[in-house]
């Protein structure tokens, strides 16, 4: 009888220690590429492999490289299609089409090359311009020491500050910050103009600030083809964007260029 | 035994199950949206030429797209503001405006304020403009970042345009202020609206200066042409100063209408002869139709030489400090059957080509 029960614990701990083992090796094995990349991943093997794609031009194979990126410019705007964003919305219009990823890479493509010469992508070269992330994340700091502090210390602070301004000038600090209906025009009430005289003598005084700070690195790929980074027609400025956004390099933002300027005569 | 196995199993499970990157729980009818961020690159289509542009993650909920305060606000050069008293209240300031949104609210309040000095009493007139309204989808935090209607925040805070690139798939944003991630300066000071705001026809005899109102600065589009920006309105607080002086210096401190402000995309886009990057769609320039007007500016920006300096673009630019319409380019119009005085101020055509 205590053989079976040995036996019966010895099968459970077996599996438990079978799941435990799965889990934990699954667990190691997913997250291994990432640990990995992020270390040993360089830029330049993500710009080499859009190289390689252009020059190639197949897209359809190679369309895995430009999932969920933004595609870029398309060469002929005329081409596209746009309205205002809130018309769209209300005809049910957004996010109901899909991005023809092959036509406009191969019109990208094929800009390049009317430009540049046939063998614009195989003569290509590149700098790498870092530049800050657009998408940023809050970061309060304190304005005399530059220490970064939480989101709450820094509203504790700036309460603080208003609440000492607001009695040495005696007023109420929340009507500082009042957002009730107000008269638009000329400010004739005098209370109203002495307080906004207030805010503006002691603002940029604030103890604290919150900030807007990069959380990826982002990089600006120019591009010269067959030496040149303007075309006979006026294009110019061609680029791409990467990022390590998702914790390894890869494609950010498609193909742009700048459109040649044109001086204006006037403006009427 | 046994209960140290299962302790130690679960121990490892907790374990496991807290080094899993962590997965982003966003409601079921929220999916993500690319919102592009552009310059004015020109042109006269539906939407301008991109320039300069770049990208950010937004969502769209229920059909309805939405950005994140942060990163609207670090690409068009505005300041993120919590209220101290109200950490609800989640402020956008750019250009001497604020807007103000709630969250878990769909109401919106906009002020800008800013004085005009009395060319007659040389003393200060202090403006409010306000404005409030509501947007359709409530301000609101996702997975702990805050999120702003579009549309109401780009359109509010002085975007030219916001519209749907089908194309692409992309929400747009043009706005002057667009410099792919980092965004050009603008120190001036500006007032804006549109018929996005509730009840914005009543506010066109609101008062900008002492003697302009906002209607004779706005767009003068057909709405069955331009139904979200038929009305549109960005100006210049330097503008309504020059208005002013060229009144009360140029005109015998009378009355005249300017005959253009403000011009939307689609209005510059159709109007004969504009440039497609025109000073008007960004607030910093107005018309007046008299010859007089513009032949004693003229005069002003000669000095004591016979012509003002010759500018590039097509512009005359002012060969004196301090004149007293503060006027810093006009247009040429030589060879113009009529006259008409197009007054811009600094930053002139050249330091201001692509910017704002």
């Amino acid at each position: 009888m205590g053989k079976v029960i040995t036996m019966k614990l010895t099968k459970k701990i077996f599996i438990l220690f079978l799941l435990s083992t799965i889990i934990i090796g699954g667990s190691i094995v997913l997250s291994l590429p990432i640990t990995a990349q992020k270390n040993t991943d360089d830029p330049s093997n993500i710009i080499n492999k859009y190289l390689e794609v252009m020059t190639t031009g197949n897209f359809e194979k190679d369309m895995a490289f430009f999932a969920n990126v933004p595609v870029g410019m398309k060469p002929y705007i005329t081409q596209t299609y746009s309205l205002p964003l809130e018309e769209a919305e209300k005809k049910g219009l957004v996010q109901k089409g899909k991005v023809d990823y092959v036509s406009i890479l191969n019109e990208q493509r094929d800009f390049v090359i009317s430009l540049f010469g046939e063998d614009a992508w195989l003569n290509t070269e590149y700098s790498l311009e870092k530049v800050n992330s657009p998408e940023v994340k809050e970061q309060w700091i304190e304005k005399s020491t530059k220490k970064i502090i939480s989101e709450e210390t820094g509203l504790s602070k700036l309460k603080n500050y208003w609440d000492k301004i607001s009695e040495k000038e005696g007023i109420n600090p929340e009507e500082l910050f009042s957002h009730s209906k107000l008269a638009s025009g000329k400010i004739t009430n005098e209370k109203a103009l002495k307080l906004k005289k207030i805010k503006d003598k002691y603002q940029d005084n604030e103890p604290v600030e919150l900030q807007l700070v990069p959380f990826y690195e982002l990089y600006k790929v120019n591009l010269t083809f067959n030496g040149a980074d303007t075309a006979e027609t006026g294009e110019s400025n061609f680029y791409f964007y990467i990022s390590n956004k998702h914790d390894k390099w890869s494609m950010f933002d498609g193909l742009h260029w700048n459109i040649p300027f044109e001086e204006p005569t006037g403006d009427i | 035994m046994r209960k140290i196995f299962y302790l130690l199993f679960f121990s490892l499970l907790t374990i496991t199950l807290i080094n899993i990157p962590s997965i982003d729980r966003v409601e079921a009818s929220t999916t993500n949206q690319v919102i592009r961020f552009s310059n004015i690159g020109g042109g006269t289509g539906s939407e301008p030429y991109l320039y300069n542009s770049t990208t950010v993650e937004g969502l769209n909920v229920n059909g309805k797209t939405l950005v994140k305060l942060t990163d609207i606000a670090n690409i068009l050069g505005a300041t993120i503001y919590i209220n101290p008293y109200n950490p609800s209240e989640w402020d956008l300031k750019r250009n001497g405006q604020t807007l103000g949104f709630f969250v878990g609210d769909t109401f919106y309040y906009y002020i800008s304020n800013y004085y005009i000095i009395d060319p007659a009493s040389q003393s200060n007139d202090y403006y409010s403009i306000y404005f409030n309204g509501y947007t359709d989808v409530a301000t609101q935090t996702i997975n702990g970042t805050k999120y702003v209607r579009l549309t109401t925040a780009a359109n509010q805070i002085g975007a030219l345009l916001v519209s749907w690139n089908s194309t692409s798939q992309e929400a747009r944003v043009f706005d002057w202020r667009v410099n792919g991630t980092t965004p050009l300066n603008d120190n001036n000071k500006y007032v804006v609206g549109g018929p996005w705001l509730p009840d914005w026809s009543s506010e066109s005899s609101t008062h900008l200066s002492d003697h302009f109102v906002i209607g004779e600065f706005t767009d003068h589009s057909s709405s069955s042409v331009n139904p979200s920006y038929y009305s549109q309105l960005k100006m210049s607080v330097n503008q309504l100063q020059s208005i002013e002086n060229v009144r009360y210096y140029y005109n015998n401190n009378s009355s005249f209408t300017p005959t253009s402000g403000f011009r939307s995309w689609y209005k510059n886009a159709h109007t004969s002869g504009s440039w497609d990057k025109s000073f008007h769609m960004r607030g910093r320039a107005w018309d007046a139709g008299e010859d007089w007007l513009y032949d004693k500016v003229y005069d002003e920006f000669s000095g004591s030489s016979s012509k003002p300096i010759y500018s590039d673009g097509g512009f005359w630019r002012t060969r004196v400090t301090n004149g007293l319409s503060q006027g810093y380019e006009i247009e040429r119009m030589e060879g113009k059957s009529s006259k008409w005085l197009h007054l811009q101020r600094t930053p002139g055509y050249d330091e201001a080509r692509l910017g704002p």
